[in-house]
């Protein structure tokens, strides 16, 4: 058993999807070339007034709701003070004393089961500006500014990297399933602070250390085993461990200090002047809120795909829902290896599949083809290869690949193949009768695969007066 | 002892230079007492309130606009290079 206690607890700050910004109307457009998208309000021009983007409130509000928090009737701004040219009004509109949401939890799934862990609270809030550091200076984009920002705040509940690394894909996933926010790591819409304690067992002392803006899953993992690394070993050098702030260096492998932790005094916080209280619309609360991970996961289980399946099937909102349609149909078992093989081989990015180069009903008519026997399995793969590589729509290829030759043509081609194989014809009336699958190829390969394999056997069987 | 400490650290967060701090600390005890005056009111029926006035804001639809003077907002900065404000680092990279 352990001899140390470890806590760990994240921040996560999620841009939402509006079309402009969270207090002024600027375009939100990370794409722009520098300082495109920006105005007075954005760039703290003095004597400028904020405006609220009501579907960014609306946003957090379904946020919430999805994450099981309560809601306040009313919800209000305060000021979060700190100097720093990335927020050049000297402060950041956010929310501190009512959250948005509060109390909430998010459901994880392991192995079989949907385990809950908890949200402390979600903050609507504003981005701050891009910052790039040259020679002492700072160069900076003001695009990203006023971008409309989420803060989901977790207790210190999670005692190993890799249940918060579930924890924190389960939240990214529902965030993309509820369509506010693309959550992509890469281009930070989806970033982590973490904030880790280690301690002796049973010790009160409690030394929190941060590690800021950390953009990818494996940069989270990784930067916790260092944390906690470090730690224990201070721990055991009767070393103190400072409270700070530590960034996470990539190639180092490493974290380090970047300065010390502000305490929540330190950005004196008080309400928005600007902005007074507004009630939270009956709508907002009332609104149906789409299917969520948790529910897909658990009916694809109920139909017979083991966990890992179910978790790849999920990672796209599409797919679940796609998969889901075609299981009223057909058993996982059949479908399953055309979905996760066949399918997902050409899919480069599973979390960002939004669309099929072919309609669910068009999927169908090929499954039930395929159990007629009317596609064989090679022509299958070789029409979902062409459709995933080429976007043809799969009806077309089923015409085109899978245009059955009449009964006469096959016959006259079961014909001209027991002609030309006298000697394997002679060696299946002599009872070897399984040598009857090399004539059924030829037939298939002389019709291009364009027959049902069962009928050529039987006309083949017919003609040699077997069976 | 303790309250000079707290208007010391106080000082600190507003970024006021306090010289005398005997006169401050005996103002401030004399505001930390209105407010125990205050304590003792029974407010568990009262709702909260954090603005005098009864306003309400007014929520923005969500539409993008173009502001179109983008050069104007240059003007108060300390440097421009390209399309981009410019200032002191206020942090030295290590």
């Amino acid at each position: 058993m352990s001899e140390f206690d470890v806590k760990i607890g994240v921040e996560i700050h999620v841009q939402l999807k509006t079309k402009s910004k969270m207090f002024c109307s600027c375009k939100v457009d990370l794409k722009s070339e520098p300082n495109r998208n920006i105005c007075p309000i954005c760039t703290g021009q003095p004597g400028t007034l904020p405006t609220p983007n009501e579907k960014a409130v609306e946003y957090a509000v379904i946020v919430s709701r999805a994450l099981n928090s309560k809601i306040p009737d009313f919800l209000y701004f305060s000021r979060k003070n700190y100097f720093y040219p990335d927020l050049p009004k000297g402060y950041q509109i956010t929310q501190y004393g009512i959250s948005t949401g509060y109390n909430g939890s998010v459901p994880v799934i392991k192995d079989k089961e949907v385990i809950y862990f908890p949200i402390e609270r979600v903050n609507l809030e504003e981005e701050t500006a891009k910052s790039i550091y040259v020679d002492g200076k700072v160069f900076l984009d003001y695009n990203r500014c006023g971008i409309p920002l989420l803060e989901i705040v977790t207790p210190p509940v999670f005692d190993f990297p890799d249940i918060l690394i579930s924890f924190l894909k389960s939240l990214r996933r529902t965030l993309i399933y509820l369509g506010v926010s693309d959550c992509n790591m890469e281009e930070g819409e989806f970033r982590v602070d973490t904030n880790i304690s280690v301690n002796l067992k049973g010790a009160t002392l409690d030394s929190r250390v941060e590690i800021k803006n950390l953009n990818s899953f494996s940069a989270i993992k990784e930067s916790l085993e260092y944390e906690i690394r470090r730690q224990k070993e201070a721990i055991l050098n009767n070393a103190v461990v400072t409270r700070e702030t530590r960034l996470w260096d990539e190639v180092k492998k490493e974290t380090r200090a970047m300065r010390k932790k502000e305490f929540v005094e330190d950005y004196r916080y008080f309400p928005e002047p600007d902005l007074p209280p507004f009630e939270v619309k009956k709508e907002w609360l009332t609104k149906e809120l789409p299917l969520l991970p948790d529910y897909y996961f658990r009916e694809l289980i109920k139909k017979g795909a083991d966990s890992k399946e179910a978790e790849i099937i999920i990672s796209s909102p599409f797919l679940a829902d796609f998969t889901l349609k075609v299981l009223e149909k057909f058993s996982f078992q059949k479908v399953k290896g055309w979905i996760l093989t066949e399918i997902l081989q050409y899919v480069d990015d599973l979390e960002s599949l939004r669309e099929l180069p072919f309609s669910f009903t068009d999927f169908i008519l090929f499954l039930e083809n395929l159990e007629k026997g009317l596609i064989p399995r090679h022509i299958g793969q070789e029409i979902i290869r062409i459709s995933m590589t080429e976007k043809v729509n799969i009806s077309d290829l089923i015409k085109d690949k899978v245009e059955i030759k009449s009964a006469s043509e096959v016959d006259k081609v079961v014909e001209e193949v027991i002609r030309e194989n006298a000697s394997v014809v002679e060696k299946i009336r002599a009872g070897k009768v399984s040598a009857i699958s090399f004539l059924i190829g030829q037939t298939m390969s002389k019709l291009k695969g364009k027959a049902n394999p069962k009928e050529v056997k039987e006309i083949i069987e017919k003609k040699l007066n077997i069976k | 002892m303790e309250l000079e400490k707290e208007v010391k650290r106080i000082s600190e967060l507003a970024r006021i230079k306090i010289e005398d701090y005997n006169y401050f600390v005996e103002n401030f005890l004399k505001i930390l007492n209105l407010f125990k005056k205050i304590n003792e009111l029974d407010l568990e029926n009262e709702k909260p309130f954090f603005y005098l006035e009864h306003l309400k804001t007014e929520l923005r639809k969500d539409e993008d606009i173009e502001f179109a003077d983008r050069e104007l907002l240059f003007l108060n900065s300390p440097e421009k290079k390209g399309n981009f404000f410019v200032a002191e680092s206020p942090i030295e990279l290590g």
